[in-house]
């Protein structure tokens, strides 16, 4: 239970540290949904546009824990090196902070591809302010991509455990939830304010998750902590699977 | 309230969800993708995708559409949650003793799942069963609901293997892979619905009463509009009051404002610049040249490029083929002694195999194509079309009207009496001029207009055909016998020839002296150079088939950069040279007016029209220009070029994904719903590869030019 509190809180201060970059980038989708004159109305689409985000973000972690698992399990079968993962993810989380500080080559609008396609289908959600369209968009947005979100997939990756995906996941959801819920309304006027900042913010907190991500990896790193020389799956991983 | 996509559907076969056309009518009776309730337009459907979401999430009426969605959208958060559930169990993160237990919590989440999710699965299901067809729909429901059935009852004994996550999933990402398909299809609508809504919902009206705000729909031909600033114009007409400049970017793809005045034509759906216009209304309602567009690029869609009926044919004998890989899969796994294993196997053939890559993607890229040249201005009139101009390797042009713009104008104006004003000969000139309809007289009158001089008044005018133009004018207040045409005209002896070089000259003679001479000459098209160029980068050759002399026409063809000339030609002579090339192999299109050369543009694979003229467009070529911009070649090509490439990529993914994943799933390698899951994926990654062409970036706005306005 101490394992999945600890990626609770990584995913919850994550969440929290990076509710900028995610008021940027999904403060469109609050203001829609504030849009509502009924109060209690207003406030139900709110809060199931958070259930359907936490609930894709929890699905998510749920699925790339146990493909972390599955691949911890071939990874020691083959002899391969346990920590690869580690360094995967955090590579992952690298170039995502990097994206975020605008230090990577993106593709310009309009090319179209597989983001146009999803934006395409949340669009169709947006013609509605209803309880359910709000829940099917925010379904639909946990899926969207961001670089924060792939940050924290790949994290919950490399835990090689799905509960622990579960927590992360939850606690990114979480973290974002609140500053969402409280910003919504100020959204309008501070988004673009908010956009550059939060994105140089997001930038450097994914790139020091990076860091520990890859030093947890390294053999110092386990020296330091007077970690076991040999590799430990998780006990309970796959012995019913 | 009706959808565009629902008006588009009540106006002929258009899908009901989607708004494309349906292609081809139903056969009486028949139940399936395309024909819907018989007698209700509204309810027929394109393909498969658009009928099961309109099933799914209904139209856009507010009530039905937020309770489909919210039914969606609890089915899945319960799947996900079985999912989740199903992962923890799977890797053993639950406790031994409180399996059972969480074995049941997800039979509870699983059923009202499956409840929410399988009813647009079981009512396909039965239609294509009555129909006596076999499709998605029924292995869907048949895998769905036997993985249920046998999750419940282990579930409830307490032992033996659940599928609850198969269950749920597999709708589940069906129907999201189905949505997001229906979804991207609608883009090609939304393009041409984007034209459509450059009309203004109302217009000013000015009659005898004074002015009224009216629906467009109640203007008649006749009546007067007053479009304000800023507005857009509701009709197409003429100016009969006031100077402004009109904006025809997002109709005709030309970037720069065109100045009007009072006797120009307008077009609706363009904007009124800062001045205020008086618009005499010819056209409007459905006869609009903006409805024609969108009529025209409609019917442009019914009809199949090759491509597209390849890609039908290859759907249409791939669902028998993954069938007999399912059923070589479960004879394997069965003579194996797998027979779990076997309706597995089976069942991942099924989910896995991906036709709409080819059912949908290629119509999809081929719409998208053809609605986005008509949001440049370019109406392409079909599929093959599109293709045909992809292939394209050989572009003839006509010369006068086409590389040139077709029009003397005013080139230099010589003063030959010192004490003369240039505005005086000017101003005596277009008032003598104002009474011709000669080419060379508008010319005149324009260059006038143009300079700000006003025209004198002219009487008792008197016009000497091949020669030239007499008669009293009035300018300053000062009456003048003025005489104007060929230098033996106005000198008073036998006409001579009235050119020099490529020039044709007007000289003015009053009170028995010459006072001056104007210099006119055909101008060659601003962008024609660029045109060219942009040829010669794609690979494509220029040939300029004239019927004027060669000298002239290789004059033109020396400034605008184009190599081989081929004058002067006869219009048979013409048609000679277009089927030669044909014959030596070339893949040929034929650019014009669409006035004087329609057998050309006909005679050739693809016949490019440049013009405005909605009649013009639907008797000349197969491809029209609306602005007239010979820039927008090079770019229709680029387009087309990019639409067979992204088509060829559509199809090398297909393939090589079927091969692999059918291969994959029969050997028992790909579980179900890591099937669905690649199958969703390869819809999202050739609809997304589709969707490009949508973004296809727009030509560049016109440059400096070397050739611009200079005489040929």
């Amino acid at each position: 239970m101490d394992t999945l509190t600890h990626h609770l809180w990584i995913g919850l201060a994550g969440g929290a540290v990076a509710f900028a970059h995610c008021v940027g980038m999904c403060g469109g989708f609050v203001l829609h949904l504030s849009r509502e004159k009924n109060r209690q109305r207003m406030l139900a689409g709110q809060l199931l546009w958070h259930a359907g985000k936490l609930c894709s973000y929890m699905f998510l972690g749920a699925v790339a824990g146990f493909t972390g698992a599955y691949f911890q399990l071939f990874f020691l079968r083959h002899g391969l090196w346990q920590n690869l993962l580690s360094y995967l993810a955090a590579a992952v989380m690298l170039l995502a902070g990097l994206s975020l500080l605008g230090l990577l080559p993106v593709r310009g609008k309009g090319e179209g591809g597989v983001q146009d396609a999803l934006t395409t289908l949340v669009r169709r959600f947006f013609t509605a302010s209803s309880p359910g369209a709000a829940l099917a968009m925010g379904i639909a947005t946990g899926f969207l991509p961001c670089p924060i979100v792939l940050a924290f997939i790949a994290y919950s990756l490399q835990t090689g455990s799905v509960p622990s995906g579960i927590a992360t996941m939850a606690g990114l959801s979480l973290g974002t939830a609140l500053p969402l819920l409280m910003l919504g309304g100020a959204a309008r006027l501070t988004r673009w304010h908010l956009r550059s900042w939060g994105a140089r913010a997001g930038g450097i907190i994914l790139i020091s998750l990076a860091i520990s991500t890859a030093l947890r990896g390294s053999v110092l790193y386990h020296k330091l902590l007077g970690c076991p020389p040999k590799p430990v799956l998780h006990q309970s991983d796959f012995n019913q699977g | 309230m009706e959808t565009a996509a629902a008006v588009r559907a009540s106006k002929g076969r258009a899908c009901a969800h989607c708004g494309l056309p349906v292609a081809l009518p139903a056969p009486a009776g028949a139940s399936g993708d395309s024909p819907g309730d018989p007698g209700d337009p509204a309810e027929i459907f394109c393909c498969h995708a658009c009928r099961l979401v309109a099933m799914i999430i209904g139209r856009q009426e507010q009530g039905e559409h937020s309770w489909n969605l919210l039914r969606l959208g609890l089915g899945a958060l319960l799947a996900m949650n079985v999912m989740m559930i199903s992962l923890l169990l799977y890797s053993g993160s639950v406790e031994t003793d409180t399996v059972p237990l969480f074995r049941l919590i997800l039979l509870a989440l699983a059923l009202p799942a499956l409840a929410i999710l399988i009813p647009p699965f079981l009512a396909g299901a039965a239609r294509e069963i009555t129909a006596r067809r076999l499709s998605l729909d029924v292995l869907i429901a048949l895998g769905s609901l036997s993985a249920f059935s046998i999750s419940a009852v282990n579930a409830v004994r307490g032992a033996g293997e659940i599928y609850f996550d198969t269950a749920t999933m597999l709708p589940l990402l069906v129907t999201v892979g189905k949505i997001i398909e229906a979804s991207a299809k609608t883009r090609a609508a939304d393009l041409l619905h984007t034209l459509e809504a450059l009309l203004p919902r109302t217009a000013l009206l000015v009659g005898a009463q004074g002015s009224e705000e009216v629906a467009i729909d109640l203007l008649q031909p006749g009546d007067l509009i007053r479009v304000r600033p800023g507005e857009r114009i509701a009709v197409d007409g003429s100016i009969q009051e006031g100077t402004s400049s009109i904006e025809e970017a997002a109709f005709s793809g030309e970037f720069l404002p065109r100045l009007c005045r009072p006797g120009d034509r307008v077009t609706a759906g363009t904007v009124n610049g800062t001045g205020t216009l008086l618009v005499r209304a010819e056209r409007t309602g459905g006869q609009l040249l903006l409805h024609g567009i969108v009529a025209m690029v409609q019917d442009a869609w019914r009809h199949p490029s090759q491509g597209e009926r390849i890609a039908q044919r290859a759907a249409s004998l791939f669902i028998p083929v993954v069938l007999l890989v399912a059923a070589g899969s479960i004879i394997w796994w069965s003579l194996s002694g797998n027979a779990g294993q076997a309706l597995l196997s089976a069942l991942s053939v099924l989910v896995v195999a991906c036709p709409c890559t080819m059912g949908i993607a290629t119509p999809l890229a081929t719409s998208l194509a053809i609605a986005r040249a008509a949001g440049g201005g370019v109406v392409v009139r079909g599929g093959s079309v599109m293709e045909r101009m992809a292939r394209t390797d050989t572009v003839f042009f006509d010369k006068t009207g086409t590389v040139t713009a077709g029009f003397p104008v005013v080139q230099e104006i010589e003063l030959i009496d010192p004490q003369l004003s240039e505005a005086e000969l000017l101003g005596r000139l277009a008032a003598l001029e104002s009474a011709s309809e000669h080419a060379l007289g508008r010319a005149v009158v324009a260059r006038a207009r143009e300079a700000g001089v006003p025209a004198g008044l002219a009487a008792q005018v008197q016009v000497s055909p091949g020669s030239g133009i007499s008669g009293m004018v009035t300018w300053g207040g000062v009456a003048k016998e003025v005489t104007a045409g060929t230098v033996g005209f106005v000198a008073g002896g036998a006409a001579s020839c009235g050119t020099a070089g490529n020039c044709s000259e007007i000289y003015v003679a009053w009170d028995g002296k010459l006072r001056g001479r104007l210099l006119l000459a055909d101008t060659i098209r601003p962008d024609a150079r660029r045109c060219m160029d942009g040829l010669l980068q794609r690979g494509v050759a220029s040939v300029l088939l004239s019927g004027d002399r060669f000298p002239a026409a290789a004059a033109v063809a020396r400034r605008v950069g184009i190599d081989r000339v081929e004058a002067p030609r006869t219009p048979a002579q013409k048609l000679e040279a277009i089927g030669a090339a044909i014959a030596a192999g070339r893949t040929v299109a034929m650019v014009g007016d669409g006035i004087n050369d329609a057998p050309a543009l006909a005679a050739a694979h693809t016949g490019v029209a440049l013009g405005a003229g909605m009649e013009l467009a639907r008797q000349a070529g197969n491809v029209v220009i609306l602005s007239g911009r010979l820039a927008q070649i090079p770019w229709l090509i680029s387009l087309s070029r990019r639409t067979a490439g992204i088509i060829r990529g559509n199809f090398a993914w297909s393939f090589a994904y079927n091969l692999v994943a059918l291969a994959a799933a029969a050997a028992g390698l790909l579980h179900p719903l890591l099937a669905a899951l690649s199958m969703v994926v390869s819809s999202l990654t050739v609809l997304g590869n589709s969707l490009r062409i949508a973004s296809f970036p727009d030509h560049e706005p016109p440059g400096p030019e070397p050739t611009d306005d200079l005489p040929l």
